[in-house]
């Protein structure tokens, strides 16, 4: 029995070999470690540049990073793009010019601004509660969207498009008359998957969070990405199995790429509210990994309890699909 | 119609698998091309349907080399069965048949329902797409597809494969009315009673060599030994009795009772095939 | 050209579910993003405040919310996890006396994290509005900068989905054996590029008019640049779905090559849109992906930008550069 197992093991791992699984997420674990480092932490949004045009100096009280400028043009030049201020103090009373930039609170916002370019008086910062800077929440962030997307969309098309080979070489059919338990057959693949989605989660977070950083969240990663693999696992196992051909497979993807992962997105990432989204299972699942990235608190027992009956049913659907393929003819 | 000199041709540099062929096939003759798998027989056929570049010694077709006549005239005038039923599955037959007609001048074309009727198809099928079709059928709308064009010179690979008894019948009956009008059919079979039956001569090819050619009759006959069983019924005993032909002419060299039967031992065309090529055709 | 001939190819087409989705999906984006018309894509722009009930006077909220929207919160531990929240850039309000304290998480973009630091003193200096002239100019384009995005995006997925077309036509082909067929078809090697061609250019230029139709709102003079725009890329889209069709040696790697030019064809235009500035070698440099000069010419149209000569240039120089790069590959395998 033990054996038999065994050799399902072999086989799986020989097959996700010459599918070049591995290659594939060795590739896209360089790719998304260079976006991270190279382009994602840098990105920001700098506060809105204040030009002023005072040819007779006469403005005491200007803060030091407000920027000078030596004619009329120039200051007309430097605000047109709807996000820098001009202050004209050329004829006495300082004008300020805003180039609207069509949201009327921004505006205000940088009218506000401007006024406090133009007085002496200092602020109070403000309090900082927060355990994260800013580049290390961009690393957080970006990386639980990475592999939440590596984890739900290709990991699922790797574990199907390995499916569909043995589907089209018709072994599948084969495993039907030997020895071989049905949940074994499944059981198999599912511990490779997840072994491989495993990893390669450790490796993306040590690469991109640090070693310190990466260790101190991995516990509570590996657990979100154990529970994401299964699931995406099980649910590509059975679209795999029960769908005809790949090409009607594809279009399932297409439809769940678009359709489901792309408002996850929408929600998890900008301050556009849906309040639908609660409803949404894929939502609680990305949000539970970035919460484990921001090692916020872990989720309610519904949530676990939700993702284990999630994995059985799945797991029965899987065992439902084989069991249809081999009394297949054909 | 086809001539073939000292054929030879090499998949990469070590392997040969045509070793200098030589046959030729008449006009309005049914040729078959006998050979088990590997033997070269696909190859061939790819060369002379000019699928095949590069190969050595001469080939021509029409009168003329064959590297000069592979034009859009030449796909005109041949029709090609392929091994396997290729068409469009989500397309009717009619859509199919239609679709490949457009590429022949209209005036050679036959009507596809016309054609499908010829060969049983079912009418109900017609319109709905080929993946809903049994393989005899598709095998149906994939004969119909060689002979829309009417064309002068017919490869047929393996014509019979999936078609019922009664479906075999009606193919053998097309292609002999096919050569009637004139057409050319280059056979490639596995299966010996097809060859026997419809072919007016065969070419064994074993290796990439061709080992006998000649009309099934004339094979059978100079390999065969001239002897026939009897049985016979003796003394209330059912007995068996191997003797020459010629002994037939008087009267038998044994006691009986009664004939029971007379068999002639001529050996089929596999019997003459292994005896050739010392192996079996699949 | 072989007419009947295409217009069966084009039969196929309309009976592949993955093409006809590939069609649909374009429009059926152009009409979501109609529809998302009304709603605010740039609430996330503005600043958004967290107070705590009965804290900060009237007066002082509602200044607040003429500079950005205010969530009010029942307590202050709500408001610190609201605030800490990474999905949010969320500050929180306070009142400290006549004044206020501002509460920031410390991981905010540098506008955030200043509008926080100065916050109390805009609070200060709020009533010297007076004090100053003010000239607010008109935005100078629409004021939601995603929904062009958005559109252009919708437009590039939908031409450059041409090469799935003819790509899926050529891989079913070679899944039914019809490429047997082909071989021994009275057809010559320019006609048969030439309906492929034409089955994905024609499902390209189709797609993308219905998109536009339903997505763009486009002046009399405009009309004639996109219509350029979607031809020209249409055939580039078909000649690249010539190539899928060709490399790929089955379904499931043909599907694969599409998603990675989708990806490669979509995502660079809009990084380089968005990060290189125009004029410099990175934008430059972007012209080599033919989908950045789509991207910028359509972003030109939707801005009323009139000067649309180097992306249709390097659009033509495209078309001439894949096919040449085609008929030279089709010949080195030929031979």
């Amino acid at each position: 029995m033990r054996g038999s197992f065994f050799a399902l093991l072999k086989k799986d791992f020989r097959l996700m070999v010459s599918s070049k699984f591995f290659l594939l997420a060795i590739g896209s674990l360089i790719l998304y470690s260079c976006y991270i480092n190279l382009v994602y932490v840098k990105v920001d949004q700098e506060i809105f540049p204040v030009y002023l045009y005072d040819p007779e100096q006469v403005q005491e009280n200007i803060s030091a990073d407000v920027i000078s400028v030596y004619s009329p043009e120039e200051l007309q030049n430097a605000c047109e793009d709807g996000y820098s201020i001009g202050i004209d103090a050329s004829k006495g009373t300082p004008r300020i010019i805003i180039a609207s930039c069509g949201i009327s609170r921004l505006d205000e916002m940088r009218h506000s601004y401007a006024l406090s370019k133009l007085s002496s008086g200092n602020s109070r910062k403000a309090k900082i509660i927060g355990p994260n800077d800013k580049e290390m929440k961009n690393r957080r962030e970006i990386t639980a969207e990475f592999l939440f997307f590596e984890l739900a969309a290709v990991g699922f098309l790797g574990l199907a498009s390995m499916l569909f080979k043995e589907k089209q070489m018709g072994v599948i059919r084969v495993h039907a008359v030997l020895s071989v338990q049905k949940g074994a057959f499944i059981l198999s693949k599912l511990i490779l998957i997840l072994f491989a989605d495993l990893l390669f989660a450790a490796l993306l977070t040590l690469c991109n969070l640090g070693v310190s950083a990466g260790v101190e969240v991995l516990p509570k990663v590996l657990v979100q990405a154990g529970i994401l693999s299964m699931i995406m696992a099980m649910a590509g196992f059975f679209f795999s199995i029960t769908l005809p051909d790949f090409k009607q497979f594809s279009l399932l993807y297409l439809v769940l790429a678009v359709f489901i992962t792309t408002p996850v997105f929408l929600a998890g990432q900008t301050g556009v509210e849906m309040s639908w989204i609660k409803f949404h299972p894929m939502y609680h699942l990305f949000a539970a990994m970035k919460n484990a990235y921001f090692q916020a608190p872990v989720k309610n027992g519904f949530y676990y309890a939700g993702c284990l009956m999630s994995i059985f049913l799945l797991f029965l659907l899987a065992r439902y699909g084989l069991d249809r393929e081999m009394k297949r003819e054909g | 119609m086809i001539g073939v000199k000292n054929l030879t041709f090499s998949y990469g540099k070590d392997k040969q698998v045509l070793h200098g062929l030589n046959f030729t096939v008449n006009d309005g003759e049914i040729f078959g091309f006998l050979g088990p798998n590997g033997s070269g027989k696909s190859t061939t056929q790819k060369i002379l349907t000019g699928i095949l570049k590069g190969h050595g010694g001469t080939v021509s077709l029409f009168g003329q080399d064959i590297t000069a006549v592979r034009t859009q005239d030449f796909f005109q005038q041949i029709g090609v069965l392929f091994e396997f039923p290729y068409l469009y599955a989500n397309l009717s037959a009619i859509d199919n048949l239609k679709y490949f007609s457009s590429f022949y001048p209209k005036e050679q074309v036959q009507k596809p329902e016309e054609l499908l009727e010829r060969l049983e198809f079912k009418q109900d099928f017609l319109k709905k797409p080929v993946s809903s079709y049994s393989k005899g059928m598709r095998q149906r709308v994939s004969m119909a597809r060689a002979l829309i064009s009417n064309p002068r010179l017919l490869f047929l690979d393996e014509p019979i494969s999936g078609l019922d008894p009664s479906g075999a019948v009606l193919f053998r009956k097309i292609i002999q009315e096919e050569r009637k009008k004139g057409t050319t059919v280059f056979v490639t079979t596995h299966n010996m009673t097809d060859a026997d039956l419809l072919c007016d001569r065969v070419a064994f090819i074993s290796n990439g060599n061709i080992v006998a050619l000649d009309s099934p009759k004339n094979l059978k006959e100079r390999n065969s030994n001239r002897h026939v069983t009897v049985e016979y019924l003796f003394q209330g005993k059912q007995e068996m009795r191997s003797i020459e032909a010629s002994e037939l002419a008087g009267i038998l060299p044994f006691p009986y009772d009664e004939i029971v039967s007379i068999h002639s031992q001529e050996p089929t065309l596999e019997d003459i095939f292994i005896q050739y090529t010392g192996r079996g055709l699949d | 050209m072989n007419w009947i001939g295409l217009k069966f190819q084009l039969k196929t087409i309309r009976r592949d579910k993955l093409c006809i989705l590939t069609f649909l999906l374009p429009i059926i984006v152009g009409i979501a993003i109609n529809l998302l018309g009304d709603m605010n894509l740039t609430s996330t722009a503005e600043p958004s405040f967290g107070i705590v009930q009965n804290d900060l006077t009237k007066e002082t909220i509602s200044w607040l919310q003429e500079t950005g929207s205010v969530t009010v919160y029942d307590s202050t531990d709500a408001l610190d996890i609201a605030i800490i929240d990474p999905s949010t850039q969320l500050l929180g309000v306070l009142s400290l006396g006549n004044e206020i304290r501002v509460l920031r998480s410390g991981d905010e973009l540098q506008m955030y994290a200043v509008i926080a630091d100065t916050l109390p003193l805009l609070y200060a200096v709020r009533n010297h509005a007076g004090k100053y002239e003010q000239t607010l100019l008109p935005p100078k384009n629409s004021n939601d900068i995603l929904k062009p995005l958005l559109i252009v995006i919708t437009m590039i997925t939908a031409m450059f989905m041409g090469c799935t077309f003819n790509a899926m036509n050529i891989l079913s082909e070679k899944e039914d054996g019809i490429v047997f067929i082909n071989e021994i078809l009275p057809m010559t090697g320019t006609q048969y590029v030439k309906q492929k061609i034409a089955v994905g250019f024609l499902g390209g230029v189709l797609s993308t008019v219905i998109t536009a139709f339903v997505c763009m709102r486009l002046s009399v003079t405009q009309i004639l640049p996109v219509l350029l725009f979607i031809i020209l890329s249409s055939f580039i889209a078909s000649l690249i779905g010539l190539f899928i069709g060709r490399s790929a040696n089955g379904l499931m790697a043909g599907i694969m090559y599409i998603k990675i030019i989708m990806i490669l064809f979509i995502a660079p235009p809009i990084l380089f849109y968005l990060a290189a500035p125009a004029g410099g070698i990175l934008h430059t440099l972007s012209y080599a992906f033919p989908s950045s000069a789509t991207f910028y010419g359509l972003m030109g149209i939707l801005n009323g930008n009139g000067a649309l000569g180097t992306e249709i240039i390097v659009l033509i120089a495209h078309c001439f550069l894949w096919f040449l790069l085609y008929i030279m590959t089709s010949k080195r395998i030929q031979s």
